[in-house]
Parts: structure tokens; sequence; C-alpha cells
């Protein structure tokens, strides 16, 4: 006996000391739901460079103001802002004179379309000249015309700073003209200067700080409308979200089941060995999850919250057994139907979802973990002396008549809903957007913002090259073809700021042409002083980077461990258009990422239905073995019928079904099999028959709570898995034998 | 001692700040001391000077203005013909006889512009403070914000004889000359 406890806290101090030790390398959580999904099949350079680009707006948050004394509270909201070490990006008063310095450094290299085309003739170059000169105010021409008299710097500036360009300055603040309102934006970067990126729950923490601080000015300024919106907001409210329900759903369920024990054995002592069972399952299932990840997601563990139902399971048929039968032994029947959940759950690990393959993971060991020490209290309870007559097994004899008679009625509902069905078959929503599990009022913020920034129809085509200039040059030719194809499309590209050097050659060419050709006659005889350099100094990827120009395509390029990547935003264009003009284009990506994992979800759904299909014939063939074909019929039935009708049940409360009602398929089979084991080799005796109601109601607590989820996929997952769990409970004893 | 001079160092820049606020103008106080009404200068001419330090000559042209309901037109027909349409809401350029195109975020200067050569001091208010000016007859514009700051530094504005001429004092020494003459009058040469 001192032996056997001695194993068991053995177990449990290694457990704990390597959960001490991974920890303290440090564990990385995310919350991303869109993290969980699959990878798409883009080339791994579109995968690394968005990653990258993600993170640098991962920590931004864009706040509007509009109505009345937007202005003000603009000015409010700022210097809280500074106060907290936050970076504000504002207006630049020197840009334009930055802009002239350095790009009148490379006149003649650096030209803009428009300035191409008007230096082709004398006429057109003289006409060009006066109608600029000729402008009451042109501030671009004035900073730069000492410098550069030609106006090729001047054409240049104008072009990059008005192309597409929806938000202006007012004083010290950006306005968004595009709106009738004229917003106030604010752009604010959450990162305190010289620190690394924030953590997830460090995000929650200022999420919460900016609502204050919105809900502080709009207390002073109550006519102002306020919006906020960026990743980081996204991020933090899902991760609260998650968080809250885990502690909350889990300490509910526990509560709940330990409850339900009490009842059922009069007796708090069982609740001991629940817990026992219970906390040694999660913690090897947190080691093991641990040690097989580089970083958890806080979704794992809200799902994981089902290991609790299970391991319960396991316990509670130990301890009817030793209350109602001592001498009788479970340990053969909890082997069995270890083994067919485990390989419900091994299945799990197979799919290209990284939260399945965590959930697989924590559940498995978690489950093995419970079996073992399941196993341990079986021989242990031999030597209690349990009062056999405090289970309340009397109560629960009219409760299965009850049930039993129940049955038919079931029966036929499923048999309804089963020729319904023909009529109205299941529908499954893929789309990835609904998936989404921000708030609507985050949601509209960001499509308003959006709007704003007319970034809502905005396609984005990642480029790959060896080299920058390989890379530039790509571009320029993509955007020039794109061009004669779809006049109307606008391109906002890198190489708009960075020309390759083959193009600078070729524009300082064609200046060299032009002042051969006498096309600068009149600016030559305004301005004896000009000279074009007999050599062109052309601008190199170095010198841009370095320069404060940078930060106006940080959003467009990224370095990678083997090549360049550069990012061209498309509008004006259908997709379709862009699709098949980059058909035949290599390492030239349109990338829509929403789509793609549509259309990867979508895949995926398929393949789940079949991988559903195998493992119940794998549980069936396993059944088949060891009982009758009978039995495997009548398992058969159960399942099927059981979990298609709560799929059925599901999409009438939810309209369309996602693919995370299919998910919940799989662990119904689990928890089906389960049952249906435990009636096929123990009938329906009371012992029995109490051990699987008690573990029916405890999984019901538990899954039910996640059917009131927040989250969409969590709600829908036990949504079905609640209703299937109802139906499975109703209808296994059928398997028992008469 | 030292208190003496502290003392009178400080007299004098309550003196000097005071004489500073002094030449601060109000809308209505600007008006009064450049003898301007507030008439409606709906059309007229315009002849435009850049002295920009590069130009060997100033660069000179001319053109009219217009002002029908809610269309505002500033066309440059001398050296080459160009003209800007305000709508009210967008801004429109038109070079020769090529189509209109938009001009976006410009709106503004368009209405800086507007302003000034309609005299409207009422609206110049908005973008400008006004301050006496050692010139008989002109006083001096100083941009409220940075945006209004890149048309000039500064805006010498003058009225005389139902003539307006204005002075941008642009970046590096730049500047142009601006002298509008309402539809009644002949342009001065």
């Amino acid at each position: 006996m001192k032996k056997r406890i001695g194993l068991l806290i053995v177990q449990v101090l290694i457990t704990v000391m390597m959960l001490l030790y991974l920890a303290r390398q440090g564990i990385n959580v995310q919350a991303d739901i869109l993290s969980t999904l699959p990878a798409s099949d883009y080339p791994e350079f579109v995968i690394d460079a968005e990653k990258k680009l993600f993170q640098r707006s991962a920590n931004q948050i864009i706040v509007s103001f509009a109505g009345e004394n937007k202005v003000v509270a603009y000015q409010h909201m700022l210097s809280n802002i500074q106060q907290k070490g936050w970076q504000a990006t504002l207006p630049n008063k020197d840009r334009i004179n930055q802009l002239a310095n350095f790009y009148s450094q490379y006149t003649g290299s650096v030209l803009s379309n428009d300035f191409r085309k008007n230096i082709s003739t004398k006429k057109r170059y003289d006409n060009y000249f006066n109608q600029q000169l000729s402008q009451v105010a042109n501030p671009i021409v004035s900073q730069t015309f000492t410098n550069d008299p030609s106006l090729a710097t001047a054409s240049f500036i104008h072009e990059r700073l008005f192309q597409y360009s929806s938000v202006t300055v007012k004083e010290n603040y950006f306005i968004a003209t595009s709106s009738p309102k004229q917003p106030i934006l604010l752009f604010i970067d959450v990162r305190e200067t010289e620190k690394p990126p924030v953590d997830i729950n460090q995000t929650i923490v200022i999420s919460e700080q900016v609502k204050r601080l919105v809900s502080e000015t709009l207390l002073q300024y109550p006519e102002l409308t306020i919006k906020t919106s960026g990743i980081l907001l996204h991020t933090a409210e899902n991760a609260a979200n998650a968080k809250w329900e885990m502690s909350v759903f889990g300490s509910l369920s526990l509560l709940a089941t330990i409850v339900l024990v009490v009842w059922a054995f009069h007796s708090i002592i069982p609740v001991f060995w629940i817990m026992l069972t219970v906390g040694n399952a999660f913690l090897v299932g947190l080691c093991a999850l641990m040690w097989s990840f580089e970083s958890i997601h806080v979704i794992t563990l809200v799902f994981g919250v089902t290991l609790i139902g299970l391991t319960v399971d396991y316990c509670l048929h130990v301890l009817t057994s030793k209350y109602v039968r001592p001498r009788h032994r479970v340990g053969k029947t909890l082997f069995f139907a270890l083994v067919t959940t485990l390989i419900c759950y091994g299945l799990f690990y197979f799919t290209p979802l990284l939260i399945l393959k965590q959930v697989a993971v924590f559940v498995s060991f978690g489950l093995i973990a419970a079996f073992f020490t399941s196993l341990w209290l079986e021989r242990v309870l031999i030597f209690q002396d349990l009062n056999q007559s405090s289970v309340r097994i009397l109560n629960l004899r009219e409760f299965k008549s009850l049930l039993l008679k129940f049955q038919p009625i079931v029966l036929t509902v499923v048999g309804t809903i089963i020729v319904v069905s023909i009529f109205k078959p299941l529908q499954f929503d893929d789309n990835i957007a609904s998936l989404n599990a921000s708030s609507d009022e985050l949601i509209d913020a960001e499509r308003y913002h959006f709007k704003l920034l007319n970034q809502q129809s905005i396609y984005r085509v990642f480029i790959y090259a060896n080299s920058i200039e390989a890379l530039l040059q790509k571009e320029e030719v993509i955007a020039a073809q794109l061009r004669t194809a779809y006049p109307l499309v606008n391109i906002n590209k890198l190489s708009d700021w960075l020309p390759s050097k083959t193009q600078q050659i070729f524009n300082f060419q064609r200046f060299k042409e032009a002042e051969e050709n006498d096309v600068f006659s009149l600016l030559t005889k305004m301005v004896p002083t000009f000279q074009l350099p007999s050599n062109g100094a052309y601008l190199t990827f170095d010198n841009f980077s370095q320069s404060l120009q940078m930060q106006y395509v940080n959003h467009l390029y990224t370095g990678t461990e083997n090549g360049h990547v550069s990012v061209m935003e498309l509008s004006a264009i259908p997709k379709q258009a862009i699709s098949s003009f980059l058909a035949d284009k290599n390492q030239t990506i349109l990338f829509d990422k929403q789509s793609s994992l549509t259309d990867v979800v979508q895949q995926f759904r398929q393949a789940l239905s079949y991988w559903l299909i195998a493992a119940i014939g794998a549980i069936l063939l396993l059944l088949l073995i060891r009982y009758e074909l009978k039995t495997m019929l009548k398992a058969a039935m159960v399942m099927v019928a059981s979990i298609y009708s709560a799929l059925f049940i599901s999409q009438l409360f939810n309209g369309t079904l996602s693919i995370f009602n299919l998910l919940s398929a799989m662990l119904l089979i689990g928890l089906a099999v389960d049952y249906l084991i435990f009636y096929r080799e123990r009938q329906l005796s009371q012992a029995n028959f109490l051990a699987v109601s008690l573990s029916a109601a405890s999984s019901i607590l538990v899954f039910g709570m996640l059917a009131f989820s927040q989250t969409p996929a969590i709600y829908s997952f036990g949504l079905t898995v609640t209703v299937g769990l109802l139906l499975i409970y109703i209808l296994a004893p059928i398997v028992a034998k008469e | 001692m030292v208190k003496l001079i502290f003392f009178c160092c400080s007299l004098l820049v309550i003196v000097w700040s005071q004489s500073i606020h002094s030449f601060e103008l109000n809308a209505e106080q600007a008006m009064e001391m450049l003898s301007i009404t507030p008439e409606q200068n709906t059309n007229g001419t315009f002849k435009q000077k850049k002295f920009f330090k590069v130009l060997a000559t100033p660069f000179i042209s001319t053109g009219f203005y217009r002002q029908t309901s809610n269309n505002f037109k500033w066309v440059t027909t001398e050296p080459v013909r160009s003209t800007l349409i305000f709508d009210g809401e967008k801004l429109w350029q038109q070079n020769g006889s090529e189509i209109r195109v938009e001009l976006p975020l410009a709106n503004h200067y368009i209405n800086v512009v507007k302003a000034l050569i309609k005299g409207d001091l009422y609206a110049l208010k908005t973008y400008f403070s006004f301050k006496k000016s050692k010139v008989n007859n002109c006083i001096t514009l100083l941009p409220l914000d940075n945006k209004i700051a890149l048309i000039g530094e500064s805006i010498q504005f003058c009225y005389q004889g139902k003539r307006l001429s204005i002075r941008i004092n642009e970046s590096s020494g730049n500047y142009t000359d601006l002298k509008i003459t309402p539809a009644d009058k002949s342009v001065e040469n």
C-alpha cells in the first residue's frame, strides 16, 4: 500500500519538476484564432514575409475622432499616450524638405512617370515648366527649385506624396479626407522605446488602458465618436475571452462535478480521488504539451477542459464498482476504453490543425495518466472500508426504467431527422470570417478605418527575388504590364520610392538625351547656372534603407533568410484579373489570407469527413474482433445516428455548420465508444448504469459550458458535443445484452 | 545694483512683449487699417512674378479669375494656358485642351488663394494671424499651422486704390509677387 502511494507521489513530483523546468525555459502562449488553422499552400517566402510584416503592425493601434471638439479630444489623448511611453506617429512638418534634400541628390536618375513623358519633346517640357512656375503656391516646387530647377525632383516628390493618399495633414494631426466628417486619425505604436514586442498578457493590459482612455475622453466630450482598431486589440480581446472562459468554465465544470459526486456517493472522499485523478492527468497533459510544442495556444487549453470530463469517467467507473461490487475489477474495460479513445484522439494529431495536434497530445497523455491513476486507485480501494449503502442506486433504478422507456421516442426523433435531412441536408459555411471571435464593435471600427485609409479593396501581391535589384526590376516589369492591360489600376510599390538601377540608368539616359535634344533650352535660359551632372548618381538600397524615406515603405518590403520579398498593393482591378495575370509569373503570388484559409478549411473539412469514416471503421473493427457482428451493428447505428442528429440540431440553432461542429464528431465517437464498451462489458448493472450516468452528466456539464462560449469555434464544438452526448447516453444501452 | 538691472530688464521685457502684442490684429482691425471693405470681388485679373534665387529674371505669368455661385476658376493665360477649377468640394486642373484632372488633397490651398485674391480677411483669419507691417497699407500674415506654412513662411498683404498686392515669402529666400486687379480696373503693367 505504502509502496503504491510512494510510486504515485514520485510520478507527480517528477511531472511537477519537469513542468517547472519547462516553465523556466519560457512558455510562448498564442491567442490568434487564425494561427490555429492549417498552413495554407503559399510558398515559404510568402509565409515568412507575411509573418514578419504582420509582426511590424502587431503593436499598432489606430484611433479616430469624429465630431465636435475632435481636436481637443485628440490632443488630450495624445498627451496621455505619450505619458505612457507609447509612440504616436505625428505629421512630419519637414517631410517635403527632407524628401527634397534626399532625392535632389539623384537628379536625372530618379524620375516620375509624368516627368519622363514631359521631357520627350521641347514643347511638352516648356508647357510643363511654365505650368509649374505659374502656380501661385506650390510648396514642392518652391522647396526643390533651388537644388533642382529642372523640376524632376519636384515631379517625383509630387507623385510620391499625392499618389493614392487619403490622409492629409492639418496643423499637427492627420485628417482622413475620404469622409465628410473629416475625422482625425491617431496612429499609436504601444511598444515602449527600445523594448521588445508586447506579449499576450501585456496586450490585455494595454487594451484595457486604451479603453479607459477612450471612456475618459468620451466622458469629457460625449458628442464625439471615437473608434479604435488594430491587431493588438483583436489579440487582447480573444486572449481575455479565452482566459476568462478557461478559468470560469474550468472552475464551474469542476465544481459541478464535485457536487454531482458528493450527491451520488454521499461522501466527500470520492471527490478527493477524482481531484487526484484529474489533477495528475492535467499535470501530465500540460507537461507533454510544453515538451512537444514551442508555443501553446490558449484555445488548446479551453478545449483541454474536456479532459476533466474524460478523466472523471475513469475514476467514476472505479469508484462505483468499488462501492457496489467491491471485489469486481474494471481495469480491463478501462483499458479497452482507453485504447479506443486514444485511437480517436490520436487521429486528431494527424490533422493539419495545430490546435488539434496540441489537443491530441494534451488529452492523450492526460488520459494515460488518468488510466494509471485509476488502476492505482482500484488497487488502493481494495483495502478501504466503503459505505456501500450510501450510493444512490435506488434513485437511479427508476431513472433507468424511465430512460429505457424514452429510448423509442428518441429513436423515432433520430429517424425523423435522418428522413428530413434528405430534403434539408447538412450545410457547412467554411468562410474563415465566420470563425472571427472579435466583437462586432471592433470589427466595425476596423472596417471604418480601412475605408478611411482606402484599404478595403486592396489586393497584395508578394514578389520574391534573390537580390534587391532583381526584385525591383521584377516589380517594374509587372507594374508596366499591368498598367498596359488595365490602365486604371492603382499600384503602390517599393520601386516607386527606390527605382531599380536599370530603371535609374534608363532615366538618366532619357534625361541626357533630352538635354542633347535641346529640350531644356527654356530652363537654361531662365536658369543659366543649371547643369546636369555628366555621370548619373544612382540611389542604392543601402542609401535608401538608411534614410528617413524607408519608413514610408516599411509595410512593402522585408528581407528573408535567402532573399528579398516585396509587397505590391493593387486596387481598381478585379481579383480574377490579377490571378490570371500572375498565373505564369514565377515567385509572384497574389496573397489573400481570408480566401486562402477558407479554401484550406474547405479542403480540410472534406478530408475530415474521410477521417471520421476511417475512425468509425477502425473502432467498429475492434468491436467486431472483441464482440460479435450484432454488437458492432448496434454500435454503428448509435454512433452514426447520434452524431448525424447532433449536427442536424446544431444546424437548426446556427443556420449553418462550421468545421468545429464536425470536429466535435471526433470527440463524440471517443465518448460514445466508452459508453458502448462499458454497456457491452458490464451490461445494465446498477453500478455500470450509475457510472455511465455520472460520467455522462459530468461530460454534459463540461461540454455544455463550452456551448456558452463567446468564441464561435468553441461554441459550435460545445453545442454539437452536448446534443450528441445526450443522444448517445440515451441510445447506448441498446448494445447491452438482454 | 543687481536688483536695479534685474528690475530694468524685467520692465523692458514687459514693454517689449506688450508692443509685440499690440502688433497682433484681428480681422476688423486689419480691415480698418487697410481701409478694405468686404466687397464681392468675384472676378478680375492677376499678374504674378516669381523671384526665385536661381532664376536670371523673374518668372512672369498673367491671367484672370472668376467666381460663379460655387465655382471658382483661376485661369493662367500667359505664358501657358492652365486652369484651376474649384467646385466647392474638389479641385481640378486643366492644362491647355487636355481633359481636366482632379488634384487630390490640395483643397485648402485653393481656399487660401481664393481668400487672398478676394481680400477676404474673415476667411484668411482661419489660416493666418495678422500683424502690423512696416510698409504702409500693408499687413503681415503669419500661418497658423505647418501645412499653411508650406505656402509661405509669411505673406505681405497690401491694399491700395482697390488693388491688392500680395508677396508670398517662400523658403530659401524665394518669393512670389501677385498683383490683383478687380474687373473694373485695367491690369497694371
